[in-house]
């Protein structure tokens, strides 16, 4: 079963990957691994650098794809984000957390889906 | 980038001038409001980016920090939502800084972008006059919601900029389009005042209640109603507001600012012409009845200031709760000490009280037997405390009519207007008298004006004395007859008290008589 889950992921990864590039997002990073767990891609978009969080739900019937990030995964991902951008010394960029879902074969990309808000950090 | 701009909000019943600062710079997209915000302004963040994104901006994606300057005052209220939207935009380019300069912007937004109204814009219209009349700053005009506009533009000295939304803000500071400022139609507002839907013509009977609240209304005495349920004390002290006189511009300013902070003036507006008539219910609580809280709120006792506050079933309020009320009763204003701060509100009530002569309420009544104790009743009335009824000008009884007396067709008696006429002589002649005392009325006389304005020929003075005996009276309540004594010449014209006055003074301490 988690094998299945893993090749639903990986698909809906390479799905994501070419509906970003469609759009002009130029990917620099794929599966960015830190000690907190992994960034799906990380891309420009323009001079923006994007971490975009990929949800794959092979039917609806658990509900939305996008549903699924929620307050610890955007502080997780927030946690990463910042790892990533002190590593890359990326000081006067503009940053931003988009979620990409994918419900059967229909994509939706979720611009700025959501902030940095108190409570992140500790 | 950084942007400034002016806001404002309320400490106490007083506004000021708060500096909004937004900067947004490079890092991961976060918002954080500073300068000792509560909850409802922290919370302002959410409704604020909706408003921008659903208004047909681009929503920023980048570190945003508000900062509300002075920034060691608490900040309150929902006000700063359009002020902190501007400044985003501003921040971000979207809006021209040149007309930005000369508004301070107030309004809570609606996750559509549209906006509400929020409450204490009177005090703080007053505290962007003072800011325009010091000329320290570029301040013209104040920018608010529609339905505030006609509450600021009482005072008719700057430029009131209503509006509907945030779209319609943007347009116009960026000079697209137009707002002619909102401006009150003097005569029309004035007209409003004379309504009132009671009239004491309706009250029948009762003669010698109505004579002792028109001398109480004359003079701003302290009442207590003594009678029988149903003899017509509520009736009566409803029917107060009828014949006290209008506002004035000064008192109408202060008052109306109480009931602004409270958020008790309906959207469109503007000051208050009667004079307030609040009656809480006798389970208050007596941070409610004379204010308070962490960041004190006026009380009843405040959102009288000016009126009259009514106590029916007076005994039935607990004890602490009226024994708070000696304080501003004294000194006409209230002050409230917390650990954070310390606020005085002005608290200038006229106290109408009413309670029945027992706990069964039929004692003294012509038809019907009481049942109480002597002892019951003496319980019941020391529940009203010594110094509390020292500060009471006017006991009055109030009887239940008879029953021929409700049935027969009396013919009409004196409608309020009349009354009124007498009662604004009256309160002529005493502003006249107390020209540089700063006071206005006769019950606010201090021991030395008492002094020199209530002198007594020989004959009062013994018939004074034999009643002092008779009823031993305390000195409080020898002052107060005096007092009353002065309105009752005062509504009769005359300039000196005269014997039958002080008679009728007398008569009005029915209550000290039965304690004794």
């Amino acid at each position: 079963m988690g094998n299945y889950k893993q090749i639903i992921g990986r698909q809906g990864e390479d799905e994501a990957a070419l509906y970003l590039k469609e759009n002009g997002y130029r990917i620099i990073e794929r599966n960015f691994k830190t000690r907190f767990g992994e960034i799906d891609i990380i891309a420009f978009d323009k001079y923006d650098v994007v971490f975009i969080e990929v949800k794959k739900r092979a039917d609806a019937s658990y509900g939305l794809a996008q549903s699924a990030v929620d307050f610890r995964k955007q502080r997780k991902l927030a946690k990463m984000a910042f790892y990533y951008i002190k590593l890359k010394r990326f000081n006067d960029k503009n940053f931003r957390f988009d979620v990409l879902a994918i419900t059967d074969n229909n994509v939706e990309l979720i611009r700025n889906a959501f902030i940095v808000q108190r409570g992140f950090f500790y | 980038m950084l942007s400034k701009v002016y806001s404002a909000s309320i400490h106490g019943i007083n506004g000021y001038i708060v500096q909004v600062e937004v900067d947004i710079a490079a890092g991961l997209p976060s918002f954080s409001t500073i300068g000792l915000p509560d909850r409802a302004v922290t919370e302002s963040k959410d409704r604020v980016i909706s408003a921008i994104k659903n208004s047909g901006f681009d929503s920023p994606t980048r570190k945003i920090t508000v900062n509300l300057a002075p920034a060691d005052i608490k900040k309150e209220g929902v006000g700063f939502d359009l002020p902190i939207a501007v400044g985003i935009l501003t921040a971000m380019d979207q809006v021209k800084i040149d007309k930005l300069d000369k508004y301070v912007l107030i309004g809570e937004l609606a996750l559509d972008g549209s906006l509400r109204e929020v409450r204490g814009i009177l005090p703080i219209t007053l505290a962007v006059r003072e800011m325009v009349n010091q000329k320290k700053s570029d301040i013209e005009g104040i920018i608010l919601p529609l339905g505030n506009a006609s509450e600021a533009a009482m005072l008719n000295c700057q430029k009131i900029i209503g509006v509907k939304n945030l779209k319609e803000v943007i347009d116009f500071l960026n000079g697209e389009t137009a707002i002619k400022p909102t401006s009150l139609d003097k005569e029309k507002t004035n007209d409003e005042f004379l309504e009132y839907d009671l009239d004491f013509s309706e009250v029948k009977g009762q003669e010698f209640a109505k004579r002792a609240l028109e001398i109480a209304a004359a003079g701003g005495h302290n009442v207590l109603m003594i009678g029988q349920p149903g003899s017509g004390k509520t009736m009566l002290a409803k029917r107060l507001p009828t014949i006290l006189p209008l506002l004035n511009f000064d008192e109408a300013l202060e008052t109306t600012k109480i009931h602004s902070v409270s958020g008790f003036i309906a959207p469109g507006k503007g000051l208050l012409a009667t004079r307030p008539f609040r009656s809480p219910h006798h389970t208050i609580s007596n941070v409610a009845l004379i204010g308070g809280g962490a960041y004190p709120k006026p009380g009843e006792v405040s959102l009288s200031h000016n009126g009259v506050l009514f106590l029916d079933e007076l005994p039935e309020f607990h004890r602490d709760v009226l024994e708070v009320l000696r304080q501003p009763l004294q000194d006409a204003i209230v002050t409230i000490s917390r650990a954070q701060v310390s606020l005085t509100f002005p608290a200038n009530f006229m106290l109408v009280s009413a309670m029945n002569p027992c706990p069964c309420g039929f004692y003294g009544h012509p038809e019907k037997e009481c049942v109480c104790s002597i002892f019951q009743i003496q319980k019941y009335i020391n529940k009203i405390s010594g110094p509390l009824l020292d500060r009471i000008d006017i006991h009055l009884e109030v009887p239940a009519l008879k029953s021929d007396e409700l049935i027969e067709e009396s013919q009409p008696s004196e409608s309020s207007k009349n009354i009124r006429e007498r009662v604004i002589n009256a309160r002529k002649i005493q502003a006249k008298r107390f020209n540089e005392d700063k006071i206005y009325t006769n019950s606010r006389m201090k021991p030395k004006q008492t002094k020199k304005h209530c002198k007594l020929d020989s004959q009062s003075k013994k018939m004074l004395k034999q009643a002092i005996e008779r009823l031993g009276l305390s000195a409080r309540a020898f002052d107060s007859v005096l007092k009353v004594a002065r309105t009752i010449a005062d509504l009769s014209g005359r300039e000196n008290i005269e014997t039958q006055h002080i008679a009728e003074a007398i008569g009005y301490r029915s209550v000290d008589k039965r304690i004794a």
